[in-house]
């Protein structure tokens, strides 16, 4: 009994108090071919399935997502604590979007705009100092078991913590997120030529810490 | 951007998140799945009993009062249409001859244009007259 037309206003509008990201926004460009492992029709089949109320579709979605969207969130928080609390909160937002989310153009974008707002808005909450991070939880770790790579994570680590965190979340998206610097833009709600940079300007900042420290 | 600068990461990657997290955040997301979905305020009034009842409340009310309430003649609209154009014009002709009728102060005062007449008219008589007339007069 539910009139469609002003359901999909209302549920918009409710969506813009939530600060979620609209799902029918078309400025969203589909997902580019494969990422985190997933082609962007897996990802919309992904989120067709959690519409549909699958449990299961639920735990594949962390299994593809939760390591990069942990990756934002410490980035942007600093604190692993804080960082896991965010995916906790993303990934209630998502089961809360219900059929919602069948509208949702590319997923793994809207995961990554959701994760960025919640991070953003609990560190403002709780006024964490950006470089205040723990050497016991760096913001990068070494691919392999190499010693000696650990010690360059270990070193980008500090380095990362001395940039502007606007910065910081360009390169994670550009480099740890496979997001073109449109997506960047979206996700971050600046336009594409700032995103770009502000990636630029992270990159020669943190080349230039790296060397001095040579 | 360069590829030099590209690879200045590479080989590193974020920390993976703490194995329990996995379980805490899957809980919480399921419990939220599991529950019946909550519509949205708008979703909920378009749908709410008290609101319906009391909009056909009103709807009745209205066609009782419009049924009940005896209609009386009214008298007819004031409107342009109501005015012939002949009455128009007349009521525009008597208003502009009222603006343009001056009050006069002397009422037995002749008009210059009256009295430069009547010497013109004298002036052309005298030049007529023969000179025996002229010494006559």
């Amino acid at each position: 009994m539910t009139n469609p037309t002003i359901s999909r206003v209302f549920i918009s509008m409710e969506t813009m108090v939530d600060e979620i990201p609209p799902t029918t926004d078309d400025r969203t460009a589909p997902a580019r071919g494969a990422g985190w492992d997933l082609s962007a029709e897996r990802w919309i089949a992904l989120f067709a399935s959690i519409a549909r109320g699958e449990v299961a579709a639920l735990h594949g979605l962390y299994d593809h997502a939760a390591h990069r969207l942990y990756g934002l969130a410490l980035w942007r928080t600093g604190s692993p604590e804080d960082a896991a609390d965010v995916v906790q909160e993303v990934f209630v937002k998502v089961a809360e979007q219900g059929r919602r989310l069948e509208r949702v153009r590319n997923p793994r974008s809207w995961l990554l705009t959701v994760t960025h707002r919640l991070a953003v808005d609990l560190t403002r909450r709780r006024k964490v100092r950006q470089s205040e991070v723990l050497d016991e939880h760096p913001y990068l770790e070494a691919d392999s078991g190499d010693a000696g790579r650990s010690v360059d994570a270990r070193r980008a680590s500090a380095h990362l913590a001395g940039l502007p965190a606007r910065q910081r979340d360009a390169i994670y998206l550009r480099h740890f997120a496979d997001c073109t610097f449109a997506e960047i833009a979206r996700i971050v709600g600046v336009p594409t030529f700032t995103a770009a940079s502000r990636y630029r300007l992270g990159l020669q900042r943190l080349r230039r810490l790296m060397e001095q420290e040579q | 951007m360069t590829s030099d600068q590209d690879r200045l990461l590479d080989a590193l990657k974020p920390p993976q998140p703490p194995p329990e997290l996995r379980d805490r955040s899957l809980r919480a997301a399921t419990d939220v799945l599991r529950r019946p979905p909550v519509p949205d305020r708008w979703t909920r009034i378009w749908e709410s009993r008290p609101l319906r009842l009391a909009w056909a409340a009103a709807v009745a009310g209205l066609l009782v009062a419009n049924t009940l309430i005896p209609t009386t003649p009214r008298p007819a609209p004031a409107t342009a249409q109501g005015f012939s154009l002949h009455q128009l014009s007349r009521a525009a002709e008597d208003e502009i001859r009222a603006i343009a009728t001056m009050p006069r102060l002397d009422l037995n005062a002749r008009s210059l244009s009256g009295v430069v007449s009547a010497a013109a008219a004298r002036t052309g008589a005298e030049e007529t007259q023969s000179p025996n007339q002229k010494e006559n007069a």
